[in-house]
């Protein structure tokens, strides 16, 4: 119940948040929402010197479509913002999905999209959407101008991102859904809040008539990140939709998993459940799925 | 470290001089004299602690005081004005919506909230706003029953 | 059955309320819980509300092994931290005092306040830091170097009987803690007899009661006495247990029981955090605050016995039921305490809710280096509604019988005696099995596709547990006294324990409704030992039934001196005076008709001032603390009924559970509360549910947990809770305060095999072991599809049945 000593810094800008950070090294943590960081120190995971806060720096909690790109998420965006945004809903309806399914209402309403994919759990809610939205995380850094990370490369272990000593994400950008594209993502856990997934599936699917013009697959919970199951997109991709065919990738999803088994589940189960939740996040994402060009909707 | 933080607390503008390493819901119950604030787990985790940062529903718990600086905070003891006490708090009441009580502030903060922003939810809305505030006494289902109560007296302005 | 106390109050209770004049009791909407504008309100004060000036703070160290020797505890960091006031050992409290349980066999009692030489699970105590914060208390504990020399400890119950398995408290015992048996009739003639027979295995997991607010005390140290305010579930008794390890006399200790956040049975012990900063307190001079983490409420408090159990049955092939068989393995972990009564209960429950006239039971609770297991709610029934429950629709699916007339032909009825002496008063099983059936659709449960289904279970609890609590006279479990004061008022002064459950509005209620005042006219003063008698505590459903018995005759021994006055004057006899509305009058005379204050004041007046109180107790004749050991005799005053259905939808691939419906239906007598019953039921719902398919405390090979958090121990949020619809069966009953039974103890207990029969009829497995979680139904239906066998979770319980050593009733183990 109590934290261990720190000092608190309150960053201006996150150019001097990303200074202080590459300054101060693995004695400083970086902090948004904080949901994450304080649970960490609290059981003296981390103990660190400095604690940098974001939140009074202006301008970071962008949440925009912008019309022929795609959506803008920025440092400081609470889960919760996303979640209820009826402009998320409508365009990015997996997205705000993912939101609603990290913890609680309150937890959603202190924590940010940024925080989530941060914190590298190997189960984190938000990762696999993102990965296969083709997000992309755009960083500030102290030393250099600062770059742009693909989802699927942001994660690299267990609560391992690919940021550099003083780097941050300062925004998540999400290509918009076009004609005939569709995604979801669906999350497999025991409680209905309140539960890490056991595994979770994302999918997008750009569909050409019935044939599956493009598609990619993310699985979270069943390896030491978030991955994309190559292999059973390629059993997809050019190919007509079938059922039968869709069974077979899941298959193809669950084998290229590396599941671990713990108090939640077995690694048994989790395999078979990446098989069963790909077939339904699959099938959510082509019923989500953006009208075609030149076709009404069903 | 110390330092000052400025806030606004159930409606009144306050100062206080905290430690950086303070948590939220142990400076509201000991150097604010606000124990209405519980403690349950002290990870996030059963809403106990549930208080309202500028309006949103927040495990207090998972926040230091710091981070108050500059915000409005409402606490249960802020939920009653002048004596009087909120529909959501009469209805738990005529309802028996609780038993031991002591998940009973965090369920009021998290449903006050709910109503705020939305004044007509469904059942499933309800269960949602309130499903990071565990209770092990009453199963729920008078809690949303009074929290569906309530909220049909704030429509009808009674 | 002559009750002896009852002709002692007979007096008493002839000027008791008639029915047909009730305004509160059973009366929908006609009060509310005193105590809920206080907790809507932020406004109770919960033990952790409690700040002293100059308090200080305790904070416990704890053992990282599940056993090892203690060889050396050094404060020297500790010491340096700043703000740190005092240390203790387990050296520092006297020799010899250890604590135990509260209903019986204190000579058992097996716990030092902190371990002197040997830890015995994850989390023992070992030593304690004062200090002026919380803050520099933890930090203090985690300096605390403790050398340990680790043994190797013993996990499983049958390993633990074994006679290579290391002793956890005393050698050449099996490690048994507990062992009893039930014998009657003729076993084997019943058998040899049958037309059906049958043997089956089941096992439930250690769970933990996680009520919501966590265990903690503050102490106070003044005048030669210590003031306690402690988050118990019985005052009087955590008061002998601090008192008995301080090594000082009862009157010098007085406990207070404030607003408690829940304790389902897992605060009915006490722990290092009540003698501690009790000690503390002497030592410094301060008031010393000691609140447990949520961690150290999973580590060092208690969890529910897991039991597993061999089950045999001899049934005729039209369903009677003619022979129980059955042993019980109970895994009591690390310490005795409340964890021993649990025992004999668990075959007690099993000779209920069903008539049969032969029998043979036994049961033992074995020590383990895990947590200790105690007193949770439903105290063992649970666990064998469970085994016994699902068994039943074994046998139904054998015989080709309904599982509803299955049980209706065997069930409990109106005052039948069981062949061991439970002798049933009141009884509406049969109602309640017909309620709950009817309104799930129980006729066209067949139709269901694969992955739904309906499931039943019944079952049958103790309606106050009597039982003698510690050397109390005549087994009593409750005296209360009641003040009548002529300003227009009543105070009862009752040692019940509210630990939520709303007997502090029960007790206030049955005082206003006898008096013909209003809710805000009876002032409650409760559980206090300085303040308010004996109660011999929240559990085994003893509060509304033996407090509010004792209540109701407090209030009648002032009624019948005011009233014996009034009769006086007016040339009738008391019981013809009706106290109601705030009026003092006979019915069929509007003359005689006077307010309750004036009454009053008459009543003083030719009494020299001497103001009207009322002395009520209440015992349980029969309640022998032989019962524990023989198990011969009468358990209970009374026994509460349930049946509860369950809807659920499998899904077939995931395991996942949807409960669809859930129906419940109980006989509690005449409930006084509706809303109040409804709210025990639902919780006792969630809390059923929670057992059966969520909850589970998981540990590693070495004991040590590895999910003592919210996190990863979870029990069902609003959104996992099906709808919930009761039904309240049955007569009131002649026993009970206003003819109530219990209401949420045995409610929780047919909630399990009810949806395990659901889970069943949905997918053809029978589980055999709980949680029955998702993962575990697809584990299921796989081997069903693969091997064809429908059982699932029984694996290695024959074998461990067949492996255990025989038994004898053990003579009372008392450390030397």
């Amino acid at each position: 119940m109590s934290l261990p000593r720190f000092e608190y810094i309150s960053a201006k800008s996150l150019e001097e948040a990303a200074g202080l950070k590459a300054k101060l090294g693995d004695t400083s943590v970086v902090m948004a929402g904080g949901t994450d960081i304080i649970p960490l120190m609290k059981d003296r995971v981390i103990m660190p010197d400095y604690v940098i806060d974001l939140k009074e720096i202006p301008g970071l909690q962008r949440l925009e479509c912008v019309p022929g790109e795609g959506l803008y998420i920025g440092c400081l965006t609470k889960l919760r913002a996303v979640e209820t945004s009826e402009m998320v809903r409508k365009e990015f309806p997996a997205v705000a999905h993912a939101a609603h399914c990290v913890a609680s209402t309150q937890i959603r309403c202190k924590g940010t999209m940024v925080g989530n994919i941060c914190n590298a759990s190997p189960s984190c809610d938000t990762g696999p959407i993102e990965i296969v939205m083709n997000a992309v995380y755009k960083t500030v850094s102290a030393s250099d101008p600062g770059r742009e990370i693909l989802a699927v490369e942001f994660f690299t272990g267990v609560k391992k991102t690919a940021l550099k000593p003083g780097e941050l994400v300062r925004e998540i950008y999400i290509p918009q859904l076009g004609p005939g594209e569709g995604a979801a993502y669906s999350k497999h856990a025991v409680r209905k809040a309140m539960d890490l997934a056991i595994i979770g599936v994302a999918s997008w699917v750009k569909m050409d008539d019935d044939k599956i013009a493009d598609c990619r697959i993310a699985v979270g919970g069943a390896a030491v990140t978030p991955i994309r199951a190559h292999s059973a997109e390629g059993i997809l991709k050019g190919r007509q939709f079938t059922d039968e065919l869709l069974e077979r990738a899941a298959v193809a999803a669950a084998e290229c998993c590396h599941p671990i088994s713990d108090v939640r589940a077995s690694a048994e189960y989790r395999a078979d459940m990446v098989r069963v939740f790909t077939k339904r996040s699959f099938k959510k994402a082509l019923q989500d799925m953006k009208p075609q060009e030149g076709r009404r909707t069903e | 470290m110390k330092r000052v933080i400025q806030f606004k607390l159930n409606g009144v503008d306050t100062e206080a001089y905290v430690e950086d390493n303070v948590t939220m819901v142990n400076f509201l119950r000991q150097q604010m004299h606000l124990p209405g604030t519980k403690r349950g787990c002290g990870e996030g985790e059963c809403g106990a602690c549930t208080i309202m940062l500028d309006g949103e529903p927040v495990t207090s718990c998972m926040m230091l005081a710091v981070e108050a600086n500059n915000h409005d905070i409402v606490t249960i003891e802020g939920i009653a004005k002048d004596g009087v006490l909120h529909p959501v708090q009469k209805e738990f009441i005529d309802k028996w919506a609780l038993q031991c009580g002591f998940c009973t502030p965090g369920m009021i903060m998290s449903a006050v909230a709910l109503l705020g922003r939305n004044p007509n939810p469904t059942e499933y809305e309800i269960r949602d706003a309130i499903a990071g505030n565990l209770c092990r006494c009453t199963g729920y289902a008078k809690i949303v029953e009074a929290i569906g109560a309530a909220a049909e007296v704030i429509r009808k302005g009674v | 059955m002559a009750i002896v106390s009852k002709e002692y109050y007979a007096e008493i209770e002839k000027v008791y309320k008639k029915p047909e004049d009730y305004e509160l009791a059973g009366k929908e909407n006609a009060y509310v819980r005193i105590d809920a504008e206080a907790k809507v309100s932020g406004k109770a004060v919960y033990v952790d509300d409690i700040n002293l000036p100059g308090m200080y703070y305790c904070k416990l160290v704890r053992s990282p092994y599940a056993n090892a020797r203690i060889l050396k505890i050094d404060f020297t960091e500790a010491l340096k931290v700043p703000g740190v006031k005092a240390v203790l050992t387990g050296n520092d409290f006297p020799e010899g005092r250890y604590l135990g349980c509260p209903e019986a066999f204190k000579e058992m009692a097996d716990k030092e306040p902190l371990c002197r030489e040997t830890v015995r699970m994850v989390g023992d105590e070992v030593a304690a830091v004062c200090a002026i914060s919380e803050d520099a208390a933890d930090e203090a504990a985690r300096k605390v170097k403790v050398e340990y020399e680790p043994i190797k400890p013993v996990l499983d119950a049958f390993d633990a009987m074994g006679s290579d398995a290391s002793a956890v408290h005393y050698p050449d015992t099996n490690n048994v803690s507990m062992y009893t048996s039930m014998e009657a009739g003729d076993v084997k003639q019943a058998f040899s007899e049958a037309d059906y027979t049958d043997k089956y295995y089941y096992q439930t997991q250690q769970i933990v009661h996680a009520a919501m607010e966590p265990h903690g005390s503050v102490a106070k140290y003044e005048n030669g006495e210590w003031t306690v305010w402690t988050t118990t579930q019985n005052v009087y008794v955590a008061r002998y247990w601090i008192a008995w390890g301080l090594g000082v006399p009862e009157s010098r200790v007085r406990a207070i029981k404030p607003v408690i956040g829940g304790g389902f049975g897992g605060k009915v012990d006490v722990f290092a955090h009540d003698l501690c900063p009790a000690k503390f307190a002497q030592m410094t001079g301060h008031p010393v605050k000691c609140i447990l983490t949520r961690e150290e409420v999973f580590l060092g408090t208690r969890t529910r016995h897991p039991i597993a159990f061999e089950i045999e049955t001899a049934f005729t092939k039209e369903g009677k039921l003619l022979a129980k068989r059955c042993k019980h393995v109970l895994d009591g972990g690390a310490y005795g305490g409340s964890g021993n009564a649990a025992n004999a209960l668990s075959l007690i429950v099993a000779n209920l809710p069903y008539k049969f006239d032969n029998v043979d039971m036994s049961a033992q609770r074995i020590y383990t280096n895990k947590p200790a297991s105690g007193a949770m709610r439903g105290y063992s029934a649970c666990q064998v509604d469970f085994a016994h429950e699902s068994h039943m629709d074994e046998v139904a699916e054998a015989l080709g019988i309904d599982p509803l007339e299955l049980r209706r032909k065997n069930g409990c009825t109106p005052g039948y005696l069981s062949p061991t002496g439970l002798q049933v008063t009141s009884c509406a099983f049969d109602e309640t099995l017909v309620t709950c059936c009817n309104e799930i659709g129980w006729d066209k449960r067949d139709e269901l596709p694969e992955g739904k289904g309906i499931g039943l279970g019944g079952s049958c609890f103790m309606s106050g547990t009597g039982f003698p609590v510690l050397a109390t006279p005549r087994n009593n479990s409750n005296s209360t006294l009641v003040r009548l004061n002529r300003e227009g008022y009543a105070t009862v002064f009752t040692g019940a324990n509210d630990i939520g459950q709303g007997c502090d509005t029960v007790m206030t209620m049955i005082v206003a409704e006898e008096l013909g005042l209003s809710m805000d006219e009876v002032k409650c003063v409760q559980s206090d030992t300085t303040l308010t008698p004996w109660d011999s505590g929240s559990y085994g459903s003893r509060v509304t039934f033996l407090a509010g018995n004792a209540c109701r005759r407090a209030v009648g021994d002032a009624k019948l001196k005011l009233l014996t006055h009034w009769a006086d004057e007016w040339g009738c006899k008391p019981e013809d005076i009706t106290m109601k509305d705030h009026r003092v009058f006979i019915k069929s005379d509007p003359e005689k008709n006077i307010s309750f204050k004036e009454a009053l004041f008459s009543y003083e007046e030719k009494n020299f001032g001497r103001s009207c109180s009322g002395v009520g107790s209440f015992a349980h004749e029969g309640g022998d603390q032989q019962i524990q050991k023989t198990n011969y005799g009468n358990y209970a005053p009374a026994y509460s009924f349930s049946s509860c259905t369950a809807k659920v939808d499998v899904d077939m691939e995931t395991g996942e559970l949807n409960m669809e419906d859930f129906v419940f239906a109980h006989d509690c007598g005449r409930p006084l509360n509706l809303r109040a019953v409804e709210g025990q039921i639902e919780g006792s719902v969630h809390m059923g549910l929670g057992f059966t398919c969520y909850e589970e405390c998981l540990y590693d090979e070495e004991g040590r947990h590895l999910n003592p958090t919210f996190r990863d121990y979870r029990f069902p949020t609003a959104l996992d809770m099906p709808n919930i619809r009761t039904f309240i069966c049955g007569e009131p009953d002649p026993e009970g305060p206003m003819g109530a039974k219990e209401a949420g103890e045995g409610t929780t207990a047919p909630v399990g095999p009810a949806i395990a029969n659901a889970i069943a009829a949905a997918t053809g497995v029978h589980f055999h072991s709980l949680p029955i979680s998702p993962e575990k139904i697809w584990r299921a239906m796989k081997q069903l599809r693969e091997t064809g066998n429908p059982h699932f979770g029984d694996e290695g319980l024959v074998e461990k049945f067949a492996a255990m050593p025989k038994l004898k009733p053990l003579q009372s183990q008392v450390h030397h």
